[in-house]
């Protein structure tokens, strides 16, 4: 038995927490990227300075949750430290909702 | 408030309403208005929930009609040979039978259910609460053991089994059975603090004084693990102080109490923290059962009493 | 409440923002960078938004630690993941507990009497 495995049964975590911790992030996640997707079709910005916007943008948000919503103590809430950092921001559907209504956006108002 | 939500949430903080008579007696109180309301014909896995919990509990309070109503549509909608519902018609009738005969039919039932269909496991385990109801705890007892050997995976027997080996005094085969439940179930703390308290009260039975100490140094450990799997097991955490404070008067000059003293002051730490925040009805801390809090809180009031003399 | 006061408030604002960066393109026909105020605009409605959102998700999270978690419910509701392996429902001695709820219930009775005389 590898150490990573006996910590685990010694000091055992609750899956359904889990699943539902890493949910409620990647509601907030899908939710504010769309935003950012309207601001920066708003602002008419294109190619790079607009993922760099979303870049920006998540890790404000990131901040933010790690602030107020795992009290400064993201360990106790994840299995992994960066888990509250990256999860659902360069993957799933977040990336795809804020290109969404980036060039929808765009479209609308410069067209 | 709608009555389905209120339920709803009176249940998700009172997720065992069972456990003393004011919840129940809550609990049933509302059922004549539920099942009245319209809210009570809704096709939801939460409504048919509620409908078990409060059959359950109108039944305890002694409301028997709003248990028959409860039963009622249960059976509509599941049917009447629903495993559930017949374990469920069982009760029913062992609750409101008035005398022995009428019982040894309620169990002469049971066994024609059984012999149609073996596998039923709720209507089996009806038919062992029956059988100690009437006092017959060995036929109980072997009932049990049989059911075991078909299903072994079922926690819930084992415990039980443990508590009717305990209440014959069999303590070693009890013990025996919550390991089995620790087998499935390897994080039920409740169990590892069960295991503690029996081997203590095993060794206060039991013979010579070195045997003593070795049960108590066991049943320690078993605490210990209760402890460290539930940071506010309030059984876990009496079990350890008491236990703890047996041994260090057990044996007084001894190289190896340092722990053992460590470990009576850090559970006297947290009990002090749970009798003081729930006598301050502080939000987050009134789970606790009442008469649990007083007892340990009996328990500190001894303890410091010793030191000062 | 306070969360979803700031949501409505920085949606209105991001609604403006979008109607006046609308007018600008409508106003200007050659494609001009945007007025300052508008952008100001929209950064601030974005970042009250963003407050907003992850403020209303306040306490949703739950420890992971099975240490902690069941100790919260332990403490506040007395009933862990493995509270019905004390219960055991399937189990259930009815009579015996219609038998202590009817002595609980004389000798609550009795105790208030006895409270008011």
């Amino acid at each position: 038995m590898n150490p990573e495995e006996k910590d685990l049964q010694i000091n055992p975590v609750v899956p359904e927490n889990v699943i539902h911790n890493t949910k409620t992030i990647a509601d907030i996640r899908s939710l504010t990227s769309s935003i950012f997707g309207i601001a920066a079709g708003i602002l008419g910005l294109e190619s790079y300075s607009g993922f760099i916007f979303y870049l920006l943008g998540s890790s404000i948000v990131s901040v933010l949750m790690v602030i107020f919503i795992a009290g400064g103590k993201p360990q106790n809430y994840f299995r992994g430290t960066s888990e509250i950092w990256t999860l659902e921001v360069f993957s799933g559907s977040s990336l795809s909702s804020f290109i969404l209504t980036w060039t929808l956006f765009f479209g609308l108002l410069r067209a | 408030m709608a009555i389905l939500k209120f339920l709803l949430s009176y249940l998700s903080v009172h997720p065992s309403p069972l456990r003393n008579p004011s919840t129940s007696l809550h609990l049933s109180q509302q059922a004549p208005a539920f099942l009245s309301s319209s809210e009570s014909t809704k096709d939801t896995q939460e409504t048919w929930l509620i409908y078990e919990q409060l059959l359950l509990s109108c039944l305890r309070t002694g409301d028997d009609n709003s248990a028959r109503l409860c039963l009622q549509r249960l059976s509509d909608r599941f049917g009447v040979d629903s495993a559930r519902v017949k374990a469920l018609t069982g009760l029913y009738d062992e609750a409101t039978s008035n005398s022995r005969g009428e019982l040894e039919s309620v169990l002469q039932r049971y066994q024609d259910i059984l012999k149609e269909d073996p596998t039923n496991m709720p209507i089996e385990k009806r038919r062992i609460s029956l059988l100690l109801s009437l006092g017959r705890t060995e036929d109980a007892i072997k009932a049990l053991t049989s059911l075991l050997s078909h299903s072994p995976n079922d926690a819930e027997s084992w415990a039980h089994l443990s508590s009717l080996y305990f209440t014959q005094g069999l303590y070693q085969q009890s013990i025996f059975c919550l390991e089995e439940v620790l087998l499935i179930l390897p994080n039920a703390y409740n169990i590892f603090a069960r295991i503690g308290e029996v081997t203590y009260i095993s060794s206060s039975t039991g013979a010579g004084s070195t045997d003593r100490t070795e049960a108590f140094e066991e049943a320690i450990k078993y605490f210990a693990r209760s402890v460290e799997l539930s940071e506010w097991y309030l059984r876990g955490w009496y079990g350890l102080k008491l236990v703890t404070g047996k041994l260090i008067q057990a044996k007084p000059s001894d190289g190896t109490l340092g722990k053992t003293e460590s470990l009576n002051q850090l559970a006297t730490e947290k009990l002090v923290q749970i009798v003081s925040k729930f006598r301050r009805n502080e939000k987050g801390w009134m789970g606790f059962d009442e008469a649990e809090v007083l007892a340990a809180k009996d328990l500190i009031d001894r303890d410091e009493q010793r030191f000062s003399q | 409440m306070a969360s979803k006061a700031l949501i409505s408030l920085s949606i209105l604002l991001l609604i403006h923002s979008c109607y006046s960066a609308h007018e600008h393109s409508l106003l200007t026909p050659t494609t001009t960078s945007l007025p300052l105020d508008v952008t100001i605009e929209t950064l601030v409605s974005v970042v009250l938004l963003c407050f907003g959102i992850v403020l209303s998700n306040r306490e949703e999270l739950k420890p992971i630690s099975w240490t902690v978690w069941s100790g919260v419910l332990e403490r506040e509701k007395g009933c862990g993941q493995f509270g019905y392996l004390d219960e055991r429902v399937g189990f259930l001695e009815i009579r015996a507990k219609r038998a202590e709820f009817a002595k609980w219930i004389k000798g609550a009775g009795e105790g208030s009497s006895s409270q008011k005389t």
